[in-house]
């Protein structure tokens, strides 16, 4: 039973990661928009809003999944993954992390210290303070603005090679990874005492 | 020695003078025609008084509960419209008596309120209506004067926001001012970086049109 739970991550685990992957996603895929794209004014203006709550959210959801991982043990490395190849992997999932950290850190304080001074609503249901003492504080905005930018795109190269390494696992290595970060481990009941 | 002392000798003879002036006849008579000229300008003084001050001109009370300041404009090509829920209106108003009529007009700023959470926790803020320096917004008239159309009343005054005062002009139509209470409606546009509004956070007008429709809608009694 142990055993087989260590192959797989817990749901809450499973849960946090697939909800903030796919919240990541609508974020780096809102905030590609809003740069690139030449949108109507109302839409852009309803979408930096709920671009705002959403990382508000995930700001927080960060906070939940560090303390839920440093109080739970992760499964273990499959065998087959180890010396560089585990290193990547150690790096890379660290990377996340920290960027899961930073991009919201560095969008609020954007929002913080803009000039508008729009206050954060998130989902029209609660106000979200701003980072105090920035208020409207141009040099701060500028580094934020840059920043969140440039750690976006990153954030997004490293999800990408995130991705890769699991369809490099189950292409090359023939060793599919997914049932580690889901809820059952059909290959984990297979090995459980019937 | 110096120029001011007197000594009793002085002071006599100058009593003595004056009494004597004062009893000769011609004084008297001058005197005579001075108090008559006294009570005339006196007279002249308490009519004048009585037709210009604003005493002549009937005073309103200003029912602020069934009146609205509102303001609109738009935001994102979206419209958006709040009103100023404290303030207060002296007025003057006599149609025979345009030149002792006026209205002014006192605005609680921080108590803007669009409805919208995220229009309403921006408004007070330094760029905007900046409430900490600015609590209140003033509207004073200068002139007001009747339209040759007879369509109704143009109000000329000056409008202070943000410590800047600008002249503003504006018709505005009145009920039936023998009718109690008397509604006046009217409205103007004004062009809010002429006020310094949101002059840091959007001056090219991106997001916040420039043009603010101000529409004005006073329900008043006249004070008995």
């Amino acid at each position: 039973m142990t055993d087989a739970a260590a192959q797989r991550y817990n749901t809450v685990a499973v849960l946090l990661h697939w909800i903030m992957a796919a919240a990541f996603f609508l974020m780096l895929a809102s905030g590609l928009a809003m740069e690139e794209l030449d949108l109507p004014k109302s839409l852009k203006f309803s979408m930096i809003q709920w671009h705002k709550s959403l990382g508000v959210l995930l700001l927080v959801a960060f906070f939940v999944r560090i303390g839920w991982r440093l109080t739970h043990k992760a499964p273990a490395l499959p065998a087959s993954i180890k010396g560089l190849e585990a290193t990547l992997a150690k790096a890379g999932h660290i990377a996340l992390y920290a960027f899961m950290l930073a991009v919201p850190l560095t969008g609020w304080a954007m929002v913080s210290s803009s000039v508008y001074g729009l206050p954060t609503i998130v989902f029209g249901l609660f106000e979200w303070p701003h980072i105090p003492k920035i208020a409207g504080n141009e040099f701060v905005n500028g580094i934020a603005k840059e920043a969140h930018e440039i750690l976006a795109w990153v954030f997004i190269f490293v999800i990408g090679g995130h991705i890769a390494a699991v369809v490099k696992h189950a292409v090359i290595d023939r060793e599919n990874l997914l049932p580690r970060m889901w809820f059952s481990c059909a290959r984990c009941k297979k090995s459980k005492p019937e | 020695m110096s120029k001011g002392r007197l000594n009793k000798q002085t002071v006599d003879d100058m009593a003595d003078k004056i009494i004597r002036t004062m009893s000769s006849p011609t004084v008297q008579k001058r005197l005579l025609v001075f108090g008559i000229a006294k009570k005339i300008a006196f007279a002249a003084f308490f009519a004048f008084s009585l037709y210009a001050s604003p005493a002549g001109a009937a005073e309103y009370s200003v029912d602020t509960k069934a009146s609205k300041i509102t303001f609109s404009g738009t935001h994102a090509d979206n419209p958006f419209s709040g009103s100023f829920g404290e303030w207060t209106a002296l007025v003057t108003f006599d149609p025979a008596d345009l030149g002792a009529s006026k209205i002014i007009a006192t605005f609680n700023t921080a108590s803007a309120k669009t409805g919208n959470s995220m229009y309403d926790g921006t408004l007070p803020q330094p760029d905007w209506f900046d409430v900490k320096n600015h609590p209140q917004a003033t509207f004073t008239t200068t002139a007001i004067t009747a339209k040759p159309d007879g369509s109704g009343y143009s109000a000329a005054g000056d409008l202070t926001i943000r410590g800047i005062t600008k002249p503003v002009q504006f018709d505005f139509t009145l009920s039936d001012l023998a009718q109690s209470p008397v509604t006046a409606k009217g409205s103007f546009t004004l062009n809010r970086l002429d006020f310094d509004i949101g002059k840091k956070s959007d001056a090219p007008a991106e997001w916040v049109g420039r043009d603010i429709t101000v529409t004005i809608d006073i329900t008043a009694t006249p004070k008995p």
